[in-house]
């Protein structure tokens, strides 16, 4: 007890500087709280709508993601001996009211015996209902949530714009059951199977098969060709959008190591200070164990309190993420609209080791030292002097960070390990910093002592007193600023890099699509080829082609086939004075290739994703089977990071049996503007149907857009990083001055007046960030110039150009000289408002 | 128990080298009483922290009821301190966050018994120092001489076979010197009961004040880090 007793008395005496430790550690688990719980929540949600969706089936059967699989499957695993099987056609579509939003189609056969045993408990048992869709030709069963959304009752008029163009459905039933919430967040629809396949599918073919009552051996035995997977699986646009959330989780980590540096000088400091009182304790008898559990039960409460704080301020801020998780998810895969913060049991340990585990791993090194330590080398009155010497470690840190750099640069690593080994660098970075300090500080000492104003002088003096906790605070404000500048460069690059290629490959001014980009990016409606005529008869209008744009299974992803009408887009090309694109396209032979569809132009990615050149074959699988192409070309292209290939829109309707278009890309007559034009085409598309209008400068500030959002978290999260490294400053000045207390009431005593000593202290603060901002900047590029750069290239294939964000610079050299100045001024006060006397007498 | 064989303690080295001590061997019987004098940096407070294990000498053994404390591991040598040896520095060493009651039953704590249960004891202790009304209060509330005397009540609340005082009055006037040399004295004399029967005390005092040495038993003079 005397020993706890120790211990809160002696943070109790400091307790400013407590707190500065516990609200930094609790601002780092907030952080991982706060991006975890988002991650989980929308994770949960997506999870539970492919499972559901699927009602009681153990398999389903299907043709990967993108293919459909023929309706004659289904009779033939029906005769395995026990098997429930039901074919299910999936689809979504937008409602046309006041307030669009999506709805999930299902489409099963529900007078059939198999699938209501397999959805009775998703759709209930109501056989009149059943009866009702089964005779209606165009009838729905609405959750009881999207009807109250929509103001829909039993015989109301669904108006739903689909990707196969404007349905009108009769609401026949609403469904009171509770599961159904957890299925695209409610918004879903039950429709006859045939009349899907009719409305929103292809007569005979289904998207997937749901079986129950056999083994995985069996099914596929019977379609050895067939995917056979438990419910549940994400789609991979789903999975894309949780990658990118989930690498919050990885900031998070980098959020929680600066806050490790700042709890390791705040330890080093409390420990160094009791280090008398510790040698006492072991010379009247306290075991070297005895002491190192004292410590670091010290510093496991504190990262215990912390983690408290951090967990609920963590859940409030999980409310404020996981709308942009939404936001992220639903422009991805237009699901997700219910997703709640939920703080388990499992977050909250998890939470708890981190918290306490970040505090022990910071606190062990000094307190291991403190329990190492001989009495005898401290009872003697002014013999304690730390002989440390930072060259070995450094040189060990050197080798730690070359390591972990060339494995960066040489391996494909896989984002865990990515971060592991980031963590593994930060560490040989914090090994080495002591001693650059020590040298680069003794230099600049030399410098300085020949000025006639002694401020900088005693100021870096002072810093160099204990140039391990100087690195330490320089790391975790430079760190914090790292991340901005590095997230800066990568953005920067992209968006340089899709700028130029948007200029070179867009011929048109103008884009018609069939989703809105505000809310979705990667919708899939199309329009019907039928509207580019229409179009291109309108006034203004000089040329226009269509595009189309669908997902296929490529190896073991899904990659974006993007189909063009060549022959305009050439048109359109020569109308702008542009040139061919890709250039490879004045070769006669490849013009004919690209024509015919025999051959494709691969986007830069696709061709390192997936090892392929030009003059490769290339199997394609299609919904006809499969196809062989010949590559004749790569060509810059960062439609989708899986990698896109370029062919002829023929190919897509011949073989993807794909009718409707994309976009319609429109160029502008010279005599008209674009805004008329744009204008004109938005007033006859909504006449027919949903379609909108877009310009090349709307497109490209959505495409910016989409990317800023992207990191949008992460700059949250590098502002609480410097918020950490701030305090991480006031935190290590402020130790300064205190152990400096008799030196600056002698500096007192001699003449300094209280202006000059706060001039010093505030001197160091602004020395301390500059130095950290130098490193962010160096530190920054470099990161995103090489790991973050290698990174992004291994997952996606995109190689961006080293660009330098001068504005980003100058911005965070600012911000960082101003906080700086700010960190010291709580110390410099501090310093000069102390009474002289007391402060000589002291100890 | 305690007996010093060729010892020699030197710090540094090369020019810097400093001979603390040189070629030094003594025993101490049980109930012996001894005061150590010699002129300052002669090495008293070296040979103190040699005796009870804080530090090793260079050549020669420090043996500690036959066994040198160089085979010593540190947790025996720090379980000797504790429960054997008691010591008083000459810079008394107390914790400032901690009251003088709370110093004095630092080390019973460190045994794992609880404060509560060595309140009563500690308070008694200090009552034998003349303390008894400054229980509650912190270190930098109390005078050199009065600091002084809760670390000798510290040193003696384990019942040390041995006690080790670095110029124990140093700090005082001679009056209250003096007083608490009886203290120390009366401790010493007094008898630890074992189940192994009645033990006696041993004690070494360093202290240049030669009327206090005077009345000792027994005298050991250094010089230059010699016995002389
Ligand atoms: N850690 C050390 N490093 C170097 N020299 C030391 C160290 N400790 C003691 N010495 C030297 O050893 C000699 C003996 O020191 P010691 O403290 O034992 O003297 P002392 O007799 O106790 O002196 P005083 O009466 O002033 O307390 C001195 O010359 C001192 O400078
Ligand atoms: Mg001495």
């Amino acid at each position: 007890m005397l020993f706890v007793q120790y211990g809160i008395k002696h943070h109790l005496r400091h307790r400013l500087r407590l707190l500065m430790v516990i609200v930094s550690l609790a601002l780092g688990v907030a952080i991982f709280v706060s991006s975890f719980e988002s991650v989980m929540a929308a994770q949960d949600a997506i999870a539970a709508s492919a499972r559901s969706t699927l009602g009681n089936a153990k398999w389903e059967v299907s043709r990967g993601r993108y293919l459909q699989i023929d309706e004659s499957l289904v009779a033939k695993f029906r005769r395995i001996p026990g098997a429930v099987v039901a074919s299910v056609v999936e689809s979504t579509a937008d409602t046309r009211d006041a307030h669009p939003s999506n709805l999930l189609i299902v489409g099963v056969d529900l007078s059939n015996p198999d699938t209501q045993q397999l959805f009775g408990s998703a759709v209930g048992t109501d056989m009149l209902a059943f009866a009702k869709l089964t005779l209606s030709g165009t009838g729905v069963l609405i959750g009881k949530r999207f009807a109250i959304e929509h103001k829909l009752s039993e015989g109301s008029t669904l108006d739903l714009q689909s990707a196969q163009g404007p349905r009108k459905l009769t609401v026949e039933g609403i469904l009171e059951n509770h599961a159904l919430d957890l299925l695209a967040g409610g918004h879903v629809g039950f429709v006859n199977l045939h009349q899907a396949q009719a409305d929103f599918g292809q007569v005979g073919l289904v998207d997937k098969i749901a079986v129950a009552g056999v083994t995985k051996t069996e099914l596929q035995k019977v379609c050895p060709s067939c995917q056979v997977e438990a419910p549940g699986k994400l789609s991979s646009a789903a999975e894309d959008a949780l990658a990118r959330i989930r690498s919050l989780l990885g900031i998070s980590v980098i959020a929680l190591m600066v806050g490790v540096l700042l709890i390791y000088n705040s330890v080093q400091v409390s420990v160094l200070e009791r280090i008398q009182d510790i040698a006492i304790l072991r010379s009247i008898g306290a075991t070297r164990f005895q002491v190192f559990a004292l410590l670091l039960s010290e510093w496991a409460a504190i990262g215990f309190v912390a983690s408290c704080f951090g967990i609920g301020l963590g859940s409030g801020l999980a409310y404020l993420l996981l709308e942009y998780t939404k936001r992220t998810v639903n422009t991805m895969v237009p699901l997700v609209t219910a997703a709640h913060v939920q703080v388990g049991l499992g977050l909250i340990l998890a939470s708890l080791v981190i918290g306490m585990g970040t505090a022990l791993a910071a606190a062990l090194f000094p307190v291991l030292t403190a329990a190492k330590v001989r009495p005898i080398e401290i009872l003697r009155p002014y013999s304690y002097r730390r002989n440390v010497r930072y060259g070995p470690s450094a040189l060990v840190g050197g080798a730690i960070f070359v390591l972990t750099n060339l494995f960066v640069a040489t391996q494909s690593v896989s984002y865990v390990i990515g971060l592991s080994v980031t963590a593994v660098e930060f560490f040989g970075v914090a090994l080495m910093f002591p001693q650059f300090v020590l040298v680069a500080g003794r230099r600049l000492r030399g410098l300085l002592k020949q000025s006639k104003n002694s401020i900088p002088f005693l100021a870096l003096d002072g810093l160099l007193k204990a140039p391990h906790r100087t690195a330490f605070t320089i790391m975790t404000f430079g760190c914090a600023l790292m991340m901005t500048v590095a997230t800066k460069a990568l953005v920067v690059g992209f968006q340089e890099s899709t700028g130029a290629w948007m200029n070179a490959a867009f011929p048109f001014d103008i884009s018609m699509m069939g989703n809105d980009l505000a809310s979705s990016v990667y919708g899939s409606q199309v329009l019907p080829s039928s509207l580019a005529d229409k179009v291109r008869s309108m006034p203004g209008v000089e040329t226009a082609y269509a595009v189309r744009k669908l997902f296929t299974p490529f190896r073991t992803k899904d990659v974006m086939a993007i189909g063009i009408d060549v022959d305009r887009y050439l048109v359109a090309r020569q109308s702008k004075a542009m040139g061919l694109w890709p250039a490879e396209l004045s070769e006669p032979s490849v013009m004919n290739r690209f024509r015919t569809g025999t051959g494709v132009f691969v986007s830069t990615n696709f061709a390192r994703l997936y090892s392929v050149r030009a003059g490769d074959h290339i199997d394609l699988e299609t919904p006809t089977g499969m196809v062989n192409v010949v590559v004749l070309a790569e060509t810059d292209d960062y439609s989708w990071q899986h990698g896109a290939f370029i062919t002829s829109l023929s190919l897509l309707k011949s073989r993807w049996r794909e009718d409707g278009v994309s976009y319609i890309d429109v160029s502008v007559s010279k005599v008209h503007t674009i805004s008329e034009v744009k204008h004109e085409l938005q007033r006859v598309a909504t006449g027919e149907r949903t379609a909108f209008a877009y310009d090349k400068a709307e497109i490209r500030e959505v495409t910016d857009s989409v990317l800023e959002q992207t990191v949008a978290m992460a700059n949250l999260q590098a502002l609480i990083a410097i918020l950490i490294g701030v305090l991480g400053i006031v935190n290590a000045i402020w130790i300064g001055v205190m152990n400096r207390k008799r030196e600056i009431a002698m500096w007192r005593s001699i003449g300094m007046t209280r202006r000059q000593v706060a001039a010093i202290i505030v001197c160091e603060s602004t020395f301390v960030a500059s130095v950290a901002a130098l490193v962010g900047i160096v530190g920054g590029l470099y990161g995103g110039w090489v790991p973050l750069r290698s990174f992004s290239f291994n997952v996606t294939g995109y190689l961006y150009p080293c660009v330098i964000p001068w504005f980003h610079l100058l911005l965070v050299t600012i911000v960082a000289l101003v906080l700086g100045v700010l960190a010291g001024l709580f110390p410099a006060r501090q310093a000069a408002n102390r009474p002289i006397l007391e402060a000589i007498g002291y100890e | 128990m305690l007996e010093l064989r060729n010892v020699t303690k030197t710090y540094g080295t090369g020019p810097q080298q400093v001979v603390a001590l040189r070629n030094i061997s003594l025993i101490v019987e049980p109930g012996e009483f001894i005061a150590i004098t010699g002129p300052s940096g002669c090495g008293k407070s070296t040979l103190l922290h040699l005796a009870s294990g804080l530090d090793i000498p260079s050549e020669g053994e420090v043996l500690i009821d036959g066994k040198s404390t160089r085979d010593c591991s540190d947790d025996e040598l720090t379980l000797l301190r504790r429960n054997r040896i008691g010591l008083v520095f000459q810079a008394f060493n107390l914790i400032p966050t901690l009251t003088a009651l709370e110093n004095v039953v630092l080390p019973a704590t460190l045994n794992g018994k609880s404060f509560a249960t060595q309140m009563g004891r500690g308070r008694q202790l200090l009552e034998v120092v003349g303390l008894g009304a400054r229980a509650g209060h912190y270190p930098d509330q109390l005078s050199g001489g009065e600091a002084q005397r809760v670390a000798i009540a510290r040193a003696i609340i384990m019942d040390p076979e041995m006690l080790l005082a670095d110029e124990p009055t140093g700090n005082l006037d001679s009056e209250s010197g003096l007083s608490i040399l009886a203290l120390l004295e009366e401790f010493g004399c007094s008898t630890i009961s074992t189940p192994a029967g009645p033990v006696q005390r041993s004690t070494m005092i360093v202290t240049h004040d030669e009327s206090i040495a005077a009345k000792a038993p027994r005298r050991i003079r250094l010089k230059d880090g010699k016995l002389v």
